[in-house]
């Protein structure tokens, strides 16, 4: 029993740690952000390998998950007769959660992983004591262009995935059961708020986006000089990325919105 | 054990102790590397060559005991310092540690824009004559996965080279080279020691260029080290230690006769 | 880096089309007014707003024209509601406000009905007539004990 409870308490203590240890690299990391050179190329880079070659992906899973929304809906909706509120179901729906959600997750898989491994592989055969030996802070020249690269691209992304999605349920709902097109867009368009809906959607992406790049750079970073390392390091950035996205959903929505 | 003071020590290691969880590196390890001399690191492998090498990078931070390199100290300086201090180190890693993202030109040009601001012409030409200087002409725009290991590891001597440190830390330099790549690279260092004063730290397997080039062996051995030039080490008390020189030794003269020929 | 062309149009083309798609978000399905908008603020005070809520759509002869901003309870034990209207409808003083029901159980609305006055009526002033917002349940158990007629419509 006692050693049950000495067993929890070091657990709860490693968290403790491991929290600490990942608010001092957010710290660097900002640090890094803020202090010249900014590296727009590498930056650029970055976005290319989390935003451009993410799109197709984001873009065909919006358009699929707003077709899905747009048949339950309507398959909902119609038993109350109330089809035209269509447009506003599944333009909440994505706007406020699916959106930013769906969208974490896919680049937290896509492009967080990759993040982590390059980052760890770079650990592995000694790139960044590389750096460390030419007087480069490897946190400046890895780590800060990959994670701004997350925060620029995770907004821009989410509401790439929305706008693919509304199309995908108009598709659904007028093009192939039939409500009607201005009805779909009116409802969506009257019940959709600015401050609540769309703006609560940015910084729901702003903020994954910050969560994923801190993740993925951290564990890349501190992951062991082995190939075990490397694929440990890619495993939890998938999982705590995931598991934070849905978790910190919850909060966001909860002092957001109404 | 005690290493005979040196006059002029550029790296200097006291009492330094370091575990890797229960296995012991160095218990207590003291040595000199006397400024503008060639030391070659020798010992088994896990006798802690390249973890030397690391500590006195900065890379790695020992249990317990202190490391000058010229006269700044190393363990527990803050990064500003420890900055100051690299910038008087070259490091070329076994592996080489080239960024695989970024060609041969940007690896070599990386040390030159950062830590010496230079500009672009004159990083240039610098990145010219270091290339030609270890045989890589013309590999500026490939990638590290476009060369072959020996042309890493020439690409990886010449970015810690570029910078034109006071001590040039080298990781197993000719391992895996062929014998022509071997020479010339050992021309290369021999070139820098003498024109530049350069202090050089090799760490080696390579028995023959080893004696060739060695003003100092650091044979290291459980947990601490025997220093010597390699005359003394070949003719050393301890049959262990002749052995390990000697399974594959030159005569003890050529050492002498090379090094004024090159 | 490497400069390369080909990778700078594609992510300048990816920002601008996740730009495209916040701005289309934002102001036409979000309904963001964007530079400085014409929008006047009338006051209203009412003895019951029943279900009403921020953001319900205030509307003049069925067409919206602006929404609730706030819904709050005054000195005087009335509710008072702050309406956020277009500014360039020009409403006669008269105007009346009272609210409704979209159907039976639909969302709760401020219907404005302008009366005949000729002054119009001055941005951020209190709108004087005030219609209660009607309660199903008082209908029923007014229909039910038979005491009223069932509704005023």
């Amino acid at each position: 029993m006692a050693r049950l409870l000495q067993r929890l308490g070091l657990r709860c203590l490693g968290i403790v740690e491991q929290l600490g240890r990942i608010a001092l690299f957010a710290l660097s990391l900002s640090r890094a952000v803020l202090s010249p050179p900014a590296r727009p190329g590498r930056v650029v880079q970055e976005v290319f390998d989390v935003g451009v070659l993410s799109l197709v992906i984001v873009c065909i899973s919006g358009a699929a998950v707003g077709m899905v929304l747009g048949l339950q809906g309507y398959n909902t909706l119609i038993r109350f007769g109330a089809e035209e509120s269509l447009g506003a179901v599944v333009g909440l729906s994505l706007i406020r959660e699916l959106g930013p959600v769906l969208t974490g997750l896919l680049v937290t898989g896509r492009a967080g992983s990759a993040m982590a491994a390059e980052i760890a592989t770079m650990v592995a055969t000694e790139q960044l004591d590389g750096l460390r030996m030419m007087s480069v802070d490897p946190v400046h020249l890895v780590a800060m262009p990959k994670a701004v690269a997350m925060v620029v691209a995770m907004p821009l992304l989410s509401a790439l995935f929305i706008v693919c999605a509304i199309f995908g349920g108009y598709v659904a709902g007028v093009e192939i059961l039939g409500v009607d097109s201005g009805t779909y867009f009116s409802s969506l368009e009257s019940s959709v708020d600015f401050r609540d809906d769309v703006a609560g959607s940015l910084l729901k992406a702003l903020v994954f986006g910050v969560v994923v790049g801190l993740i993925a750079t951290y564990r890349g970073y501190t992951s062991e000089p082995t190939s075990a390392g490397v694929s440990a390091s890619t495993t939890a950035t998938v999982v705590v990325s995931s598991v934070t996205i849905l978790v910190f959903d919850y909060f966001i929505t909860a002092l957001w919105g109404v | 054990m005690d290493p005979s003071p040196l006059p002029d020590p550029h790296v200097q290691l006291r009492g330094v102790r370091l575990a890797f969880g229960r296995r012991r590196v160095f218990d207590g390890l003291d040595c000199d590397f006397e400024r503008g001399s060639i030391c070659v690191l020798l010992g088994g492998s896990g006798s802690g060559k390249s973890t030397l090498l690391r500590l006195v990078g900065g890379l790695l931070a020992p249990d317990a005991g202190r490391i000058a390199v010229a006269g700044q100290e190393v363990v527990g300086s803050s990064w500003r310092e420890l900055r100051e201090i690299r910038n008087k180190l070259g490091m070329m890693f076994q592996g080489g540690a080239l960024l695989d993202s970024l060609s041969v030109y940007q690896n070599l040009a990386l040390p030159l824009r950062e830590r010496l601001r230079m500009r672009e012409p004159e990083i240039a030409a610098r990145i010219q004559l270091q290339l030609a200087a270890v045989g890589l002409e013309g590999t500026e725009s490939l990638l590290p996965r476009q060369l072959s290991g020996g042309m890493i590891k020439r690409a990886a001597l010449a970015r810690a080279l570029i910078s034109e440190p006071e001590i040039l830390l080298c990781d197993e330099p000719f391992s895996g080279l062929d014998p022509l790549t071997v020479h010339r690279i050992e021309a290369l260092l021999l070139e820098v020691n003498e024109s530049l004063g350069m202090t050089l730290v090799l760490s080696s397997h390579h028995i023959p260029s080893t004696l060739r080039m060695a003003d100092r062996l650091l044979l290291l051995m459980d947990g601490g080290a025997v220093a010597g030039t390699p005359q003394e080490l070949l003719h050393h008390g301890d049959a262990r230690i002749r052995e390990f020189l000697d399974e594959d030794a030159a005569p003890a003269g050529a050492h002498a006769s090379r090094r004024s020929h090159s | 880096m490497q400069p390369s062309p080909s990778r700078d149009l594609a992510v300048g083309l990816f920002v601008l089309a996740g730009l495209c798609a916040v701005a289309w978000l934002s102001v036409q399905v979000g309904g963001l007014a964007l530079g400085p908008s014409d929008r006047s603020v009338f006051h209203a005070s009412f003895d019951q707003v029943g279900g009403l809520k921020p953001r319900a759509p205030v509307v003049v002869a069925g067409v919206r024209v602006g929404s609730v901003v706030a819904i709050s309870l005054g000195e005087d034990l009335r509710a008072h509601v702050t309406l956020d209207v277009d500014g360039t409808l020009k409403l006669p003083d008269d105007t009346s406000a009272a609210i409704r029901t979209s159907g039976l159980l639909g969302d709760q609305f401020i219907a404005l009905e302008p009366g005949g006055s000729e002054t119009a009526l001055a941005p951020g002033s209190t709108i004087a007539f005030t219609q209660n917002a009607l309660s199903i349940e008082s209908l029923i158990a007014k229909f039910a004990t038979g005491l009223g007629s069932g509704g005023e419509k």
